[in-house]
């Protein structure tokens, strides 16, 4: 939860103590944010489709279930208007100003890094029953340790085999829960 | 003489070799997530959901009862030695805290955090445990309106006087809302928002949405900061005893913050946060009296205070997840789906339905805070050597976690593909300064409130004032509303002062 981390200092105490903190947030809207209310507009646009197109069972009394969707689909759009309106006045204010302000939110972001953890949980998640859990686990480790700067690809994986065997071992023997075998079913 | 009677029979339950074992384990497996950079008690709890679904009920609860505190535990070790608390609730010991570290106090910081903490649980749990019944008699004056009431104040709460910018956390609020809203409406048995998709007809698993906004969420932030950021722990030198001087400071802070954390636990603002600033910026105020102030150098109350209320609201939370059925927090609401898991359901019934069951958990309660007092008090800078793990692999580990927790609990791939994109949700969140508490809050209480709200005015017919009806809901929309109007000033004013510092520069 380091998002909200200063944001509760700031408010209760009148001289701020200024932790460090990982990820820390921005104090209000900054010209980054447009994604939010990108994000807001198109979480309002598929509250407001799914809401209109519901099937109303006939007999739901009222309110429906319509009822607390709409109310939820005006809150994004309102707080979508709202977000737009700081994010601009942020943007004009910097402009006005002229100086250089912090970089936005997007910036600085080490997207191949992502890309790799994503597609490392993605394989993780087709493979985990064909290939099994120690195997597919294996991989999700190394594919994640790969993308957080580990550099020593048979030590790791190494280290990856014995954790995704440490915890099928818990699992299965300690706990008596199956994790899927897979192709190394009745190897053991 | 009846409470001590059934609390008696509690400890008889729970003192079992295997119990003690598990409670055991709990705590050290609980210690272990809290300490991780970025997870608290409540990653701590949802990671470990799926490990107690092979035991009996009492045996998962005395678990539980390890895993939360040793959540809690961890987590302020790792805020006091690295400065990287997990939960919002580590924050305010972790600022005077670090400091203490950094002075060379690192042992006394963490002996005055874990006393705290087992002065608060232990306090709070007391009161619990002889007011969880009254509680119960209470619960029985709420109806539709009352409780509406009681969500709607939380969602305001947390959305707008925790949170530093209200329209961000109004935001926060939305998302979790509508993410709540997915599913089939138990009232009059609608599909709604669920793509088609069968497997969403149950709505989004809380385990799924806690797992993919916290834990991956933070692995994926960690990986779109690049390099930054790595951790280096201050040594830790010498034994963990506290002076007569350092006594003397503390104990009364551990008292003072014992008295802002537990009314917190039993109202829905989210958590610890609002509790372990009051208690923070009390005892700031409180030393600002002093002919030499010692906040700013490593104060001890500043960590004694903060410390205490963190424990103190934990533990009465739980009191109120058991005699209400309200999760007050994120930790709660988790603990909550372990009891649906089992088929109960929290609150008054439970108490007459399974009367040993809350008991013995009631009892491992204060079992858990002792265990973990004695594996803090000298272990704490063992704890701290897990950091020496490479961060590559911590977090591929944390990883790994999440997709055994998510598929652990549900056996669903499907749940994994949506962990993922819930993971990505919390990256973005993070990216652009967006509160995860008010997420939480409103995927927790959504389902609560819009059931509530409903029933209220279906009985009203559709009249808007029976929800303002009664003396209880009044009480709660006035105190909302004073808070919102303080919240208001203080801004005004910081915004105020903010300005005439600026104007003289330029």
């Amino acid at each position: 939860m380091s998002g909200t981390v200063e944001q509760g200092a700031r408010g209760l105490d009148d001289e701020p103590p200024e932790p460090v903190l990982p990820g820390g947030a921005e104090a209000s809207a900054g010209r980054g944010d447009w994604a939010v209310v990108v994000l807001l507009l198109a979480l309002g646009a598929f509250l407001a489709h799914g809401t209109a197109t519901m099937d109303v069972p006939e007999n739901s009394g009222s309110p429906g279930p319509r009822f607390v969707p709409v109310i939820v689909t005006v809150l994004t759009f309102v707080l979508a208007a709202l977000m737009a309106a700081q994010v601009a006045r942020a943007t004009r204010g910097a402009r006005a100003a002229s100086e250089p302000r912090p970089a936005p939110a997007g910036e600085g972001t080490d997207w191949r890094a992502v890309g790799v953890v994503v597609v490392s949980f993605l394989a993780f998640t087709a493979l985990l029953s064909p290939l099994g859990w120690l195997l597919s686990a294996a991989l999700l480790f190394w594919g994640t340790g790969y993308a957080l700067g580990g550099r020593r690809p048979l030590f790791d994986a190494g280290v990856a085999l014995s954790v995704s065997a440490a915890f099928q071992l818990a699992f299965s023997a300690g706990l008596g829960l199956a994790l899927p075998a897979g192709v190394l079913e009745g190897a053991f | 003489m009846d409470t001590f009677s059934l609390l008696g029979d509690g400890f008889a339950q729970a003192l079992t070799p295997l119990n003690l074992l598990l409670l055991l384990v709990g705590a050290v497996l609980g210690t272990a997530v809290g300490v991780l950079p970025g997870l608290g008690s409540a990653m701590a709890v949802a990671l470990l959901l799926p490990v107690t679904f092979g035991l009996d009920p009492t045996g998962a609860f005395i678990m539980f009862a390890g895993v939360y505190y040793g959540g809690l535990f961890g987590d302020s070790t790792a805020g006091i030695l690295l400065n990287t608390p997990g939960n919002s609730s580590a924050i305010a010991g972790s600022i005077e805290g670090h400091r203490m570290a950094l002075a060379g106090r690192a042992p006394q910081a963490l002996a005055t955090a874990a006393i705290g903490a087992f002065t608060g649980g232990l306090i709070a749990t007391t009161l619990m445990v002889f007011f969880a019944p009254r509680l119960v008699d209470w619960a029985a004056l709420f109806g539709p309106a009352e409780y509406f009431a009681l969500a709607v104040f939380a969602f305001a709460a947390t959305a707008t006087i925790v949170a530093d910018s209200p329209v961000k956390g109004c935001v926060s609020l939305a998302i979790g809302l509508s993410l709540a809203l997915v599913g089939v409406d138990p009232t009059s048995g609608a599909t709604r928002f669920t793509l088609e998709q069968t497997q969403l007809f149950d709505g989004i698993a809380i385990v799924v949405i806690t797992v993919g906004l916290l834990a991956l969420g933070e692995v994926l932030h960690v990986a779109a900061r690049g390099r930054e950021g790595a951790v280096t722990a201050p040594a830790v030198v010498g034994r963990p005893w506290l002076s007569r001087a350092d006594l003397r400071l503390a104990w009364p802070a551990w008292l003072r913050g014992t008295g802002f954390g537990v009314p917190f636990g039993v109202i829905p603002v989210g958590g610890s946060e609002m509790p372990t600033f009051l208690a923070y910026s009390a005892e700031r105020r409180l030393d600002r009296r002093r002919a030499r102030p010692r906040f700013g150098r490593g104060a001890i109350q500043g960590v004694a205070g903060p410390e205490a209320a963190g424990s103190a609201t934990a533990g009465s939370a739980m009191g109120a997840l058991l005699a209400l059925g309200l999760p007050t927090s994120a930790t709660a609401a988790i603990m909550l789906a372990g009891f649906q898991q089992y088929g109960m359901q929290p609150g008054p019934l439970l108490f007459e339905r399974n009367a040993d069951l809350v008991w013995t958990l009631l009892a491992s309660l204060f079992l858990g805070i002792v265990v973990l007092l004695v594996l803090n008090l000298p272990f704490a800078p063992l704890w701290a050597k897990l950091l020496l793990i490479p961060r590559h692999h911590l977090y591929a580990g944390i990883t790994v976690c999440c997709g055994l927790g998510v598929y652990a609990t549900g056996a669903s791939t499907f749940d994994l593909v949506l962990v993922l994109a819930i993971g990505l949700l919390g990256l973005l969140m993070r990216r652009h300064g967006l509160p995860l508490a008010p997420v939480l809050i409103g995927v927790i209480l959504g389902p609560l409130a819009e059931t509530e709200l409903r029933r209220a005015l279906a009985v009203s017919e559709g009249d808007v004032t029976a929800l303002f009806d009664s003396g209880i809901t009044r009480a709660l929309y006035g105190l909302l509303l004073a808070g919102l109007v303080l919240a208001v000033v203080t801004r005004l004013r910081a915004r105020a002062r903010e300005r005439a510092v600026d104007e003289p520069v330029g």
